[in-house]
């Protein structure tokens, strides 16, 4: 289980996650939602331990991550929000390092890295240089390099970005299939319905706070909404959206 | 309404700002702070030029026109120097010469005509050249004028100045005009992306060839010499001869030989420039098209023979998957990334001038010792190629590639920091030691007898140990994956300092090889304090690498930095860490 007590961050002074608490659960899909700006990503790096947090703590399976830091890598994987990949290396080569970084064994990462890349439907492209990969197709490879070292627990920052319909059904069936084999997923999107029906609860964080952390249907309930967009909506977004865009069009017609 | 003029004078500024990518050697990245040292360093090398040239003509006691004919070899190393200089500036610049997808694509849909922007580009270019020609000439130009002036009238003097000029101006825009032409061919013939791939080659190859021309071509500017019918061929070939005939012309001389060399000079000049006009106004009438109409780089096939056979090869010899990742990452990253390459040419380049400048009196006969037969000059000369390409290699290194993308191995760095800096040493052995020991080897059975090679090889792979070691003792880095601060170790003043006391160890150090060889007894000791050096430094890089505690760096920032904006403890080891044992 992964666990934040009381974090924030500041950035020299300025708060961009503050006193933020939640837990969560192995065998679950957590949703951790909020607008541009509300903090998400730097809660996923501080979960992920590129950057520390000026405050709290952060625990998986009871023990805080700063105390071991290297044994925490080793048992999470992670998609960041931008697909920042080396562009010069080609889909197999990009795998094949992470794999090594990683310290799997020749043989299975082998195996790992050609079954994967063919399971993402990348295996044509494998010898083809990132640069020009797709968005999609960029996502997909960090997605089988965030797997590919059996992960307990799995972080994912907007995994659907740039991915076709057939690929964002398969990711997912897919991170509802790990949930069930016990690990512990982290779903960071701004896809409302996908959110809905892949994870059971959500947390949903504005200006850097949490407003709301339950299950879908107990905050659809509460608030008496249709939907997770309204409900989101309601709870994080501060501006009427339908008079800024009408705005909008007026000021290009002027 | 669009003004053509401003638009124009716009994109030459803008083409200026960026006609080479200087913001990893800036300091503090003041991209104006470096440019003003350039054109310091620039014009104080003609300065000691002019101060050591110069004296001697006026104490002299020979008649003026004996004087006057002596001043060629000068006035040649004036020209050549001209036209070395503008051709390194032009390797540099070399991306920004033709128009590229970032000028297609962002310059292409603005209103504005392809030929103001094919202009600007050469009026930034030729703003550049024409400066460095300005510097390169500053002071000679006031001295020579007075030495190689006909007579001591203010008319003869004002010929002569204004000759120099315009044959230096010439020289330049000559050496611009070939390279300029030589990307339009290669543009014209060749698909966009394969243009692409053969440009980084050209480049390269033009950076050696400019080394190699300045340091290596003999020296004929005497009237022996300009006659002998062997040098013919040279003369053919040899441009800065071609300018020193132009300059003899346009000062008044009526000598034959020169007045030839110098309607050759003005044949090809007048040649080049109509070979760059037209290849340039081609590229920018068809190349901007089919570069809109292409991706930049997209798709590159990489599962050549060549790139799988590599990789094979370090799956063999590494069986350690750390060292194999950052093996290859490193390789990957220097074949394919044009700049770091061309980071490492700067240094080998440097190295390479330092030891063609060493072995050139061997190739012409001008010294004692036989190039084919064991010589120190040919000893320091593989010394001087093995310091500035693992230092080179070394200072590479700490450039990032993406360093965005660096994020995955700060989350995949689950074994010991040792493993990493083993790995990391092992890279340099197999990028730069271990080319530069196999090509001394092949070079040197290939003109000397087997035992004297035997016994320099293994001094080179003594000393190439010594040099990994210490280079890297305290190189927390994994390869092109560390941010770096433009200007922290202000390269350009560091490094010449560094390069003073490499190229006295590497000439101390042949000549006492050398000596050393000459009795068994002397090699033995030389060979045996080398050893227990070499050792030594296996153990401190050994002893840094496995101190507990000691992380990866991946932020080249200081502490106090990064306390303010709280990455208080990123990156910091606490001691009770568990890794992954191999």
């Amino acid at each position: 289980m992964l666990e934040l007590r009381r974090v924030s961050k500041l950035y020299s002074g300025i708060p961009a996650v503050q006193d933020v608490s939640f837990s969560a659960r192995s065998g679950e899909v957590t949703g951790y939602l909020g607008p541009n700006g509300s903090g998400k990503s730097t809660t996923m790096k501080m979960i992920t331990a590129l950057i520390e947090p000026s405050d709290g703590e952060i625990l998986f399976d009871g023990v805080a991550i700063s105390r071991d830091r290297i044994r925490y890598r080793q048992r999470f994987g992670y998609v960041p929000e931008e697909p920042q990949v080396y562009p010069h290396l080609t889909g197999a080569e990009y795998l094949q390092m992470v794999c090594d970084l990683r310290g799997l064994s020749d043989t299975r990462s082998k195996a790992k890295v050609e079954t994967l890349l063919k399971l993402f439907s990348l295996h044509e492209d494998r010898d083809v240089a990132m640069s020009s990969y797709s968005k999609g197709m960029r996502q997909k490879i960090l997605l089988a390099a965030a797997l590919a070292h059996n992960p307990d627990l799995i972080l994912l920052d907007e995994p659907f970005s740039g991915l076709d319909v057939g690929s964002a059904l398969i990711v997912r069936d897919l991170i509802k299939n790990l949930a069930a084999r016990g690990k512990t997923v982290l779903l960071s999107s701004h896809e409302m319905d996908t959110v809905e029906r892949v994870c059971s609860r959500v947390i949903i964080l504005s200006k850097g706070r949490i407003v709301a952390d339950d299950s879908i249907e107990q905050l659809r309930t509460l608030m008496s909404l249709p939907t997770l967009e309204r409900v989101f909506s309601q709870l994080a977004l501060e501006q009427d959206t339908e008079t800024i865009s009408s705005e909008i069009a007026e000021v290009i017609e002027s | 309404m669009l003004d053509k003029r401003h638009q124009f004078r716009i994109l030459v500024r803008f083409f200026f700002s960026r006609a080479v990518d200087l913001e990893l050697l800036s300091p503090g990245g003041e991209i104006d702070k470096l440019m003003i040292q350039f054109a310091a360093i620039l014009a104080a090398f003609n300065f000691v030029v002019t101060y050591i040239l110069v004296p001697r003509y006026f104490t002299s006691t020979q008649p003026h026109s004996l004087l006057v004919v002596s001043a060629w070899s000068d006035e040649e190393f004036l020209i050549s120097t001209t036209i070395s200089v503008v051709g390194l500036f032009i390797v540099l610049a070399w991306e920004n010469l033709l128009p590229d997808a970032q000028d297609s694509l962002a310059l292409g849909i603005l209103p504005m005509r392809t030929r103001t922007i094919a202009l600007a580009k050469v009026a930034s270019v030729g703003c550049a050249v024409g400066a460095i020609v300005l510097l390169v000439n500053l002071f000679t130009s006031l001295s020579y004028a007075g030495i190689a002036a006909s007579d001591s009238s203010i008319l003869a003097v004002l010929r002569t100045f204004s000759a120099y000029w315009l044959t230096m101006c010439m020289a330049a825009l000559f050496t611009l005009a070939v390279f300029i032409s030589m990307q339009g061919i290669a543009a014209q013939l060749l698909s966009y992306r394969a243009f692409q791939r053969l440009s980084g080659m050209l480049q390269l190859l033009a950076f050696f060839s400019i080394l190699a021309a300045y340091f290596l071509k003999p020296q004929l500017a005497t009237v022996g010499g300009l006659t002998a019918p062997q040098n013919r061929s040279w003369l053919t070939w040899l441009p800065s001869y071609w300018f020193l005939g132009i300059f003899q012309e346009l000062n008044g001389s009526a000598n034959p030989i020169l007045l030839r060399l110098a309607r050759h000079g003005w044949y090809m000049t007048a040649w080049a420039i109509t070979i760059a006009g037209c290849s340039l106004s081609l590229v920018y009438g068809r190349t901007i098209k089919k570069i809109v109409e292409q991706p930049d780089i997209a798709p590159r096939d990489r599962s050549h023979h060549s790139s799988g056979a590599l990789s094979r090869l370090v799956e063999l010899l590494c069986n350690q998957p750390i060292d194999r990742a950052l093996i290859l990452f490193a390789l990957r990253t220097f074949v394919r990334s044009r700049k770091h390459r061309l980071l490492l040419a700067m240094f080998s380049g440097i190295g390479m001038a330092i030891a063609l400048a060493y072995t050139e009196s061997l190739l012409h006969g001008e010294w004692e010792q036989r190039w084919n037969e064991p010589n120190s000059r040919l000893l320091v000369a593989s010394l001087v190629l093995l310091f500035f390409v693992v230092f080179g290699m070394r200072i590479v290194f700490t450039f990032p590639y993406a360093l965005r993308s660096n994020w995955i191995f700060r989350v995949t760095a689950v074994q010991r920091p040792a493993r990493y800096f083993f790995a990391v040493r092992r890279s340099l052995y197999s990028l730069a030691a271990f080319p530069i020991v196999t090509v001394s080897v092949v070079f040197l059975l290939a003109i000397w007898p087997g035992r004297p090679v035997f016994a320099h090889i293994l001094v080179l792979v003594t000393v190439a140990v010594i040099v990994v070691e210490k280079s890297l003792c305290g190189f927390r880095k994994i390869p092109f994956a560390c941010s770096y601060l433009p200007g922290k170790a202000n390269l350009n003043v560091t490094l010449g300092g560094y390069a003073a006391v490499i190229l006295f160890a590497a000439h101390q150090g042949g000549s006492l090889e050398f000596w050393a060889m000459q009795r068994p007894a002397r090699y033995v000791v030389l060979l045996a304090i080398l050893l227990v050096w070499a050792i030594r430094a296996r153990h401190c890089f050994r002893e840094f690498a496995t101190a507990s505690l000691t992380p990866i760096q991946f932020e080249d920032r200081s502490p106090t930095e990064i306390l303010t904006i709280d990455l208080r403890r990123d990156g910091e080891l606490l001691g009770g860490e568990t890794y992954v044992e191999p």
